[in-house]
């Protein structure tokens, strides 16, 4: 059985201890980069896209205590969108009153072309959220495979390629290929349980 | 081979089977196109969807992010920030580190004391942050010093409160003995009053009566603290809550502070009388007296007992009467100098003599005090509002008898309670105030106003010139803002016009409208940015919630907007609006309403609308030139219409007319009542073209999208609940509005 899935506390239980500063430190380092880019996306510069990183992490690190753990009531994801969202328009409201170099006029032109101040927002976010915990935790999790292992994986569920041309490249039979693929997913699923077991 | 099972398969892949059986069934799977599958399918391939072939592409790099990342790390981590790793080591020997290895890894410096170091560390067997408490080598050498460190830690441990340090563990296991204690994050009550001097009396009420509650708990456990004093005040920044620490251990190195100066160097000042006599024996109420003592330091900024010298202020305790806190601080109540007065007793037999009994004076004052003094603004303003009829010489003389008690009372009851907190944009303090108008005209630009209690709070109509402000309730409370208009106010006059952003987080704003009054309204956006969070706003039997004539961003989320006989939402700007409600619930007149055409953008998420007429478009003499757009996204939400969802006040509007302004998309909208209609006359018209759901969704971009003639999501009775009225609210003024008679 998955046993370390299964009794592991996920890190957003954890999140709510205000003491527990690994689980801070790992919430930082999975999530800052999703709020960095959402900010790009958002036309932001690098910088202010590193405010809006430093601003969301410290209202989340302020509401993690009020954010309902119950998957029937609303996902974390969405939870943290609505909070980057916001910050993101007061950060915007804030920029317009202080013109810095792009120049008040640009920022409105790029922001009415950006997907996220549509309905598609959420969608992208989704997306993005999932492919960023994913990436999270399959560095977490390479080391622990040996190299064809991992290879096979690699090269059948990122790449898209079939496992008969996999077992080729690798001189592996097919059956291995499938089997490697199938253990890296189920390592690599739980790993993004023990962060988030509401996506 | 036949096919195995899917057990089988899966202990295939989790690596659990035999070499043998192993290779046996990976050969078979590499033949069988079926088992292939199966093995596939059992796998969380399908969560993730296309989300794996997105890791192929290039991760966001940037060094920047890398910095924030490191920063925000150490931000998150308060200790961190006032102990500096750099200088984290310095000074501390050798062996009191020597513990580290010990399944515990040091993450930083607390404290420093006589007796000890605190460390802030890692354990790591549980993963859990803690506060360690090291016993200091030269105390550990000696046995008796040793035993009791152990024996006081032990008897601490026992005592299990939330106004009290939880202790994890004692150990004696290596060469240093030590504790493992709850760390709390946030500051010392020490750190507090550096930093801000006196405090609220409201707080000092809270702080005392949780201090009081855990001291209870311990002498109830036979367990004395013997150095209550400020730094040993622990203030949860995540809870509010007050935790005790330390509890008997100032006592295990020194038995007498006269006599072993080492310990004396800034401790002695909230120490009772009877522990400098060696002669006594200091019992709880001991404790009591230390209390007082801090007490006397939140009203007063400074110590009760103060001298030049140590020894001067030993003395000062033995026999010196501190100045009185009304001198110190004429803010401080009566009965609140009183308790601190009592506890002050040289004589312990004149003490209160429990922790118990103090913690119920002070919660029972902190209680009636708020109760008694009513905010004088309430009696002065609404007692000429009631008795509209009565004569001007009977209102004189109420406003002076009124005035003349206040006046009285004010010598007696010296405060109204400091409910408004200011708070600068860096999060510093600037003061707190008992009027909501006072603390907006000290608070500078960018700061934060924190209401801490629920009134209701009279306030009077006022501009907020900051270019940005928040407003939000303190945690537990739940604040409500009653505006009130003076006599002769003028018309159509607003609550609360802000010029720059403005943020609400957890209020109610109310106004009962008088009759006099035109169509006021509660928030006016005229500059800066709109958020509201949690709030709800309620106006009635005219006026609007909110009108909005900015460019900039109106985003409400989980709000309530009740306007009865007006408007929940009125867009003026003729600019590029946009207007963001998501999770809120309107009920009123019209919930929309847009006077002006316009290009503007709409959102609404999971929002339930009842109105009688949920959008109406444009006042009669507009305009529609067909350069405008508006842009309608609406997903999960509720409409029910009284009239009509929308309505036209344009006659001659046709389908084609209409499909070009309006651009409409919605996803997984419930609608109810007739769908569209032209005002003509004074008269409701159906158009139509636009008679069906059909003919709706035909005009319109809807998907999933229903209509229902059930009763609606939120049933009448349930937004009685969900309005929650203040008592002094006339609620009949809801009742005419809606009802479920109106309903057909």
């Amino acid at each position: 059985m998955t046993r370390a899935a299964a009794t592991r506390v996920s890190l957003l239980v954890r999140l709510r201890d205000s003491q527990d500063s690994a689980a801070w430190s790992q919430f930082t380092d999975i999530y800052g980069p999703l709020v960095f880019s959402f900010g790009r996306r958002y036309g932001m510069q690098e910088a202010d896209a590193a405010d809006l990183v430093q601003e969301v992490m410290g209202q989340v690190a302020r509401s993690i205590a009020k954010f309902e753990y119950n998957p029937q009531l609303g996902k974390f994801r969405s939870w943290l969108y609505k909070i980057a969202k916001r910050a993101a328009g007061r950060q915007y409201s804030k920029r317009q009153r202080q013109p810095q170099g792009t120049g008040d006029t640009a920022i409105v032109d790029t922001l009415d072309q950006i997907p996220d101040a549509s309905v598609d927002g959420e969608k992208i976010w989704k997306r993005q959220y999932r492919t960023q915990l994913l990436t999270w935790a399959a560095e977490q999790i390479h080391d622990q495979f040996q190299p064809h292992t991992w290879q096979a994986f690699w090269r059948t569920a990122v790449e898209g390629q079939s496992p008969q041309a996999v077992a080729e490249q690798l001189s592996l039979n097919v059956g291995s290929v499938y089997v490697a693929k199938n253990r890296v997913m189920k390592r690599l699923a739980a790993k993004v349980r023990e962060i988030d077991d509401t996506l | 081979m036949n096919c195995p099972e899917l057990d089988l398969l899966q202990q295939l892949v989790d690596d659990e089977l035999a070499d043998e059986l192993r290779d046996q069934l990976v050969e078979h799977l590499s033949l069988c196109a079926d088992c292939q599958k199966r093995i596939d399918s059992s796998a969380e391939t399908k969560l993730w969807g296309d989300a794996l072939s997105d890791l192929n592409t290039c991760p966001n790099e940037s060094s920047l992010l890398e910095k924030v990342l490191a920063n925000v790390k150490s931000s998150l981590d308060p200790w961190q920030k006032e102990h500096p790793t750099q200088s984290m080591y310095s000074g501390i020997s050798a062996e009191a580190l020597a513990w580290t290895g010990d399944g515990f890894e040091l993450i930083a410096v607390l404290g420093q004391g006589g007796m000890g170091i605190v460390f802030k560390a890692r354990e790591t067997s549980l993963d859990r942050v803690v506060a360690v408490k090291v016993l200091s080598p030269k105390f550990a050498v000696d046995p008796s010093a040793r035993e009791r460190f152990l024996r006081e830690a032990r008897a601490a441990a026992a005592v299990n409160h939330p106004n009290v340090v939880t202790i994890h563990a004692v150990s004696d296991s290596g060469p240093l003995p030590y504790l493992v204690m709850e760390y709390v994050a946030g500051e010392t009550l020490q750190e507090r009053l550096d930093e801000s001097g006196m405090l609220p009396t409201s707080e000092v009420a809270h702080i005392g009566g949780q201090v009081a509650a855990g001291l209870s708990a311990a002498h109830n456990s036979g367990v004395l603290h013997r150095d209550v004093k400020p730094a040993n005040i622990f203030l949860d920044e995540n809870t509010r809550q007050v935790k005790l620490g330390d509890f008997g251990l100032a006592m295990v190195c020194g038995q007498s502070q006269l006599t072993k100066t080492g310990m004396l160097a800034g401790t002695p000042t909230y120490v009772a009388p009877e522990t400098l006599d060696p002669a006594a024996k200091p019992d709880h109420r001991a404790d009591l007296f230390s209390l007082g003592s801090v007490l006397y330091a939140m009203c007063c900024g400074r110590a009760a007992f103060e001298g030049h010298s140590v020894v001067a202020t030993l003395h000062q305790i033995a026999n010196g009467q501190p100045t009185p806190v009304a001198e110190q601080n004429p803010n401080v109540p009566a009965w609140l100098g009183d308790i601190i007065g009592k506890l002050h007793e040289k004589d312990a037999d004149l003490r209160y003599q429990s922790a118990e009994a103090v913690q119920s004076a002070l919660e029972t004052h902190a209680l009636g005090s708020i109760d008694v003094v009513p905010p004088p603004a309430r009696q002065v303003r609404s007692q000429p509002q009631r008795e509209r009829n009565g004569s001007r010489l009977a209102i004189f003389v109420a406003v002076c008898v009124v005035a003349a008690v206040l006046a009285v009372l004010s010598t007696v009851w010296t405060r109204v309670p400091e409910d408004f907190s200011v708070f600068n944009d860096e999060g510093a303090l600037v003061g707190s105030f008992a009027d909501l108008s006072e603390a907006v005209e000290m608070a500078p630009d960018g700061s934060r106003i924190e209401i801490q209690g629920d009134g209701p709070y009279f306030v009077e109509p006022m501009t907020l010139t900051q270019r940005s402000l928040t407003l939000i309730a303190a945690e537990n409370c739940e604040p409500v803002l009653r505006f009130e208009f003076e006599d002769n106010h003028e018309e159509d006059e607003t609550c609360l016009i802000a010029e720059g952003d403005l943020s609400l987080e957890g209020l109610s704003l109310v106004c009962e409208v008088g009759d006099e009054v035109g169509f006021p309204c509660l928030v006016h956006a005229s500059e800066g940015a709109f958020h509201a969070d949690t709030c709800r706003f309620i106006i009635g039997p005219q006026g609007s919630c909110l009108v909005c004539n900015t460019e900039h961003p109106i985003v409400l989320m989980d709000c309530e907007l009740h306007a009865v006989g007006g408007d929940c939402v009125e867009l003026l700007t003729e600019g590029e609006d946009r207007v963001e409600l998501e999770d809120c619930l309107l009920t009123g007149g019209v919930a929309i309403r847009i006077p002006e055409p316009q290009s503007c953008e709409i959102v609404l998420a999971n929002c339930t609308l009842v109105a009688h007429e949920v959008f109406e478009l444009f006042d009669e003499e507009a305009e529609v030139t067909g350069e405008q757009t508006i842009h309608f996204l609406t997903e999960d939400c509720a409409f029910k219409a009284f009239e009509s969802v929308v309505a036209m006040n344009t006659p001659d509007l046709s389908r084609e007319a209409f499909m070009q302004l309006i651009e409409w998309t919605g996803t997984r909208n419930v609608f109810s009542g007739p769908l569209l209609a032209v005002l003509e006359d004074e008269s409701r018209q159906i158009v139509s073209w636009c008679q069906s759901i059909e003919d709706w969704f035909s005009v319109t971009a809807e998907t999933d999208s229903t209509y229902s003639d059930e009763p609606f999501p939120v049933a009448d009775e349930e937004l009685w609940e969900l309005l929650e009225v203040p008592e002094e609210l006339d609620t009949e003024i809801f009742d005419r509005e809606i009802t479920a008679g109106e309903v057909d």
